[in-house]
């Protein structure tokens, strides 16, 4: 699931498009971040393939790309959201409560340490996030009467009849792509509400997909919609028809209570359907096709790409995705626990092996790490019959 | 020692792995290791359903996947040892498993029969043997005539009075053939055996032991020691 914020970032960032140069992530580092205490990868190619084990770090793995391409506070409670973690701060909490919320993206739950991630593209430029609490910007809130007063700065709080709190805000410390800083905080603001800054991603721009939901109505059909206006739908509509050719037509839809919903046009029925209604698993494939094509020049991560989709599609899926992360210029990060599934990328990966390439997530010694595979190393394990999951 | 002919290969257990052109040799190599009582190697060969199919040509592909699966983190080898078959041009196969050996990123042996390196020993093995032209099936020839010699004189007059293309064939299939021949002769229980599967065969005509299978034997106690 995508929240809206993705919808602000369908714009490619200049740097994906400099010089008319496709530029894709090369490598990547992130350093106490979930369950990583410190992974880098490097030589990614435009189809990265995640497997791994259960906790093994797959979906940590996307969720830091996430962080690091994206580089802004609205991250942390989509984080948890697709977690299926509610993200809750309530008014006035104590440094205690509002820390808590963010423990689970360190490592080892060590508020103490401070978060990082390093994305260099092909250009060999670098994107930096680091994410720690930040005392030197540590606010305090009265409750009942709102004063907000730096903390040592000496000042006099009003007198109040509960205690004040100081809350040391989150901070992401950024560096795009172009090398320039800035620093956005999540914190409470005088009223005691919580306040995420907004920002700029640091692009690439990208869209994050997990196995357990896939795009939100609105967002869809607010992305085929822009395509349309683009004359970009029909790569769309072609590709999700090579799938399931009884589809005519997909189009976005305003229904009643003006929401918008991606409407599937099939001959033999009266009117148009939602296309969710036809069959969650095509409305995936279609978001996950949508995706590559809207996320254009940036990266699209997809988690567990073989949730919902019929087996006897994968090396057709494969084969989609591969074609449109080509024709659109959009790197996948693509995680999946299927032998079948990675089998069948077989056909795809025939004479494109250097496209691809293999990362697996791994724990020793209760270290989480990640192996990487060259393409042609992978295609030929897979044609020998070795299982790398 | 293990078999890495499961339909699926997970991982690559033991420090040394035999890599064969086909499944009759790799179950030979299995076969003989267990005489050896070698048990830290693995034993392998490029999948019959693969694309790329069997036999010399398939194990470059084959390297690769062993190199994926290094890279992967399931596997760490300190040794890896290539028996292809000479055919008529043991040098020629030999340049090949080099070639292929380099474009999977493993260190190269000068010579055959020579296992060279350090960490990661690797070496390469011609069948049937030091300074011959031919395949397994010419050792287990040996083997199976060496035991009975009346076995030579009987097959070959069997070749002649067959018919078909037998006597025209190359040498290579010749011996295939005769090994097939006595190989579903001696197995009763199973008529169908062949030189991959007469290992299982109680009444297989051919013997472990066999003084023939010496330069072989001593070359996988080397390579594994």
């Amino acid at each position: 699931m995508c929240d809206r914020s993705q919808s602000n970032v369908l714009d490619v960032s200049e740097t994906a498009v400099e010089n008319g140069e496709y530029l894709m992530i090369k490598s990547f580092k992130t350093e106490n971040f979930r369950c990583f205490k410190k992974i880098e990868i490097s030589d990614l190619r435009r189809i990265n393939v995640v497997v791994g084990k259960n906790a093994a770090g797959k979906t940590s793995l996307l969720e830091a790309l996430k962080l690091g391409l994206d580089g802004t506070p609205n991250v942390v409670p989509w984080l948890d959201g697709i977690r299926g973690i509610p993200f809750i701060i309530p008014p006035n909490t104590t440094n205690d409560q509002f820390q808590g919320a963010f423990l689970d993206f360190f490592h080892d739950f060590d508020s103490q340490s401070t978060i990082s991630t390093a994305a260099t593209d092909s250009a060999d430029k670098t994107a930096h996030v680091r994410v720690c609490f930040d005392p030197s910007a540590a606010v305090t809130i009265q409750p009942s009467i709102g004063f907000k007063v730096p903390a040592g700065s000496g000042a006099i709080t009003a007198p109040s009849n509960s205690p004040a709190t100081t809350i040391v805000p989150l901070a992401f410390q950024r560096i795009d792509f172009k090398g320039q800083h800035s620093t956005l905080f999540v914190t409470m603001n005088p009223n005691g509400q919580l306040q995420m800054q907004p920002g700029k991603p640091l692009g690439p721009v990208s869209g994050f997909f997990s196995g357990s939901a896939s795009g939100g109505p609105q967002e869809t059909a607010g992305w085929l919609s822009k395509l349309r206006v683009e004359k970009r739908d029909k790569t769309v509509v072609e590709a999700l028809r090579r799938h399931f050719p009884f589809i005519n037509d997909v189009t976005p839809e305003t229904m009643s209570m003006g929401l918008n919903m991606v409407f599937a046009d099939i001959p033999t029925l009266p009117r148009k359907v939602p296309l969710s209604l036809v069959s969650g698993g095509i409305n995936r494939l279609f978001t996950l096709i949508l995706a590559a094509v809207s996320f254009q020049g940036g990266v699209v991560l997809i988690d567990e790409v073989e949730t919902g989709i019929y087996y006897e599609q994968y090396a057709e899926v494969w084969k989609t995705l591969y074609g449109l992360s080509v024709q659109c210029d959009t790197q996948l990060f693509i995680s999946s626990h299927s032998n079948e599934c990675l089998k069948a990328m077989l056909p795809t990966m025939h004479e494109h092996e250097e496209d691809f390439r293999l990362l697996r997530a791994d724990k020793k010694n209760g270290i989480s790490l990640i192996h990487s595979v060259d393409g042609k190393y992978f295609e030929a394990g897979l044609d020998e019959g070795f299982d790398h999951r | 020692m293990s078999i890495l002919l499961d339909h699926v290969v997970k991982t690559i257990p033991h420090p040394f792995l035999v890599v064969c052109e086909g499944y009759g040799d790799a179950r030979f190599i299995v076969k003989l290791l267990g005489h050896l009582k070698i048990r830290n190697c693995n034993v392998g060969c490029p999948s019959m359903t693969g694309g790329h199919g069997t036999g010399i040509t398939a194990i470059p592909n084959y390297l690769n996947a062993v190199r994926g699966v290094i890279q992967i983190g399931t596997a760490n080898l300190s040794g890896l040892l290539v028996i292809p078959d000479a055919d008529k041009h043991p040098g020629n196969c030999f340049s090949d498993i080099c070639t292929a050996l380099t474009d999977a990123m493993f260190p190269i042996p000068s010579q055959p029969f020579s296992v060279e390196g350090n960490p990661m020993r690797t070496a390469v093995f011609i069948m049937p043997g030091k300074g011959r032209t031919g395949t397994l099936e010419h050792l287990l020839w040996d083997a199976a005539t060496t035991q009975n010699p009346k076995l030579k004189k009987c097959v070959d007059r069997f070749c002649r009075c067959t018919g078909g293309h037998i006597n025209s064939a190359p040498e290579n299939a010749k011996v295939k053939m005769k090994m097939s021949a006595i190989v579903a002769a001696h197995c009763q229980g199973n008529p169908w055996a062949s030189p991959a599967w007469m290992w299982s065969e109680k009444d297989n005509p051919v013997p472990i032991d066999s003084p023939c299978f010496k330069e072989v034997s001593d070359f996988l106690t080397v390579f594994t020691t």
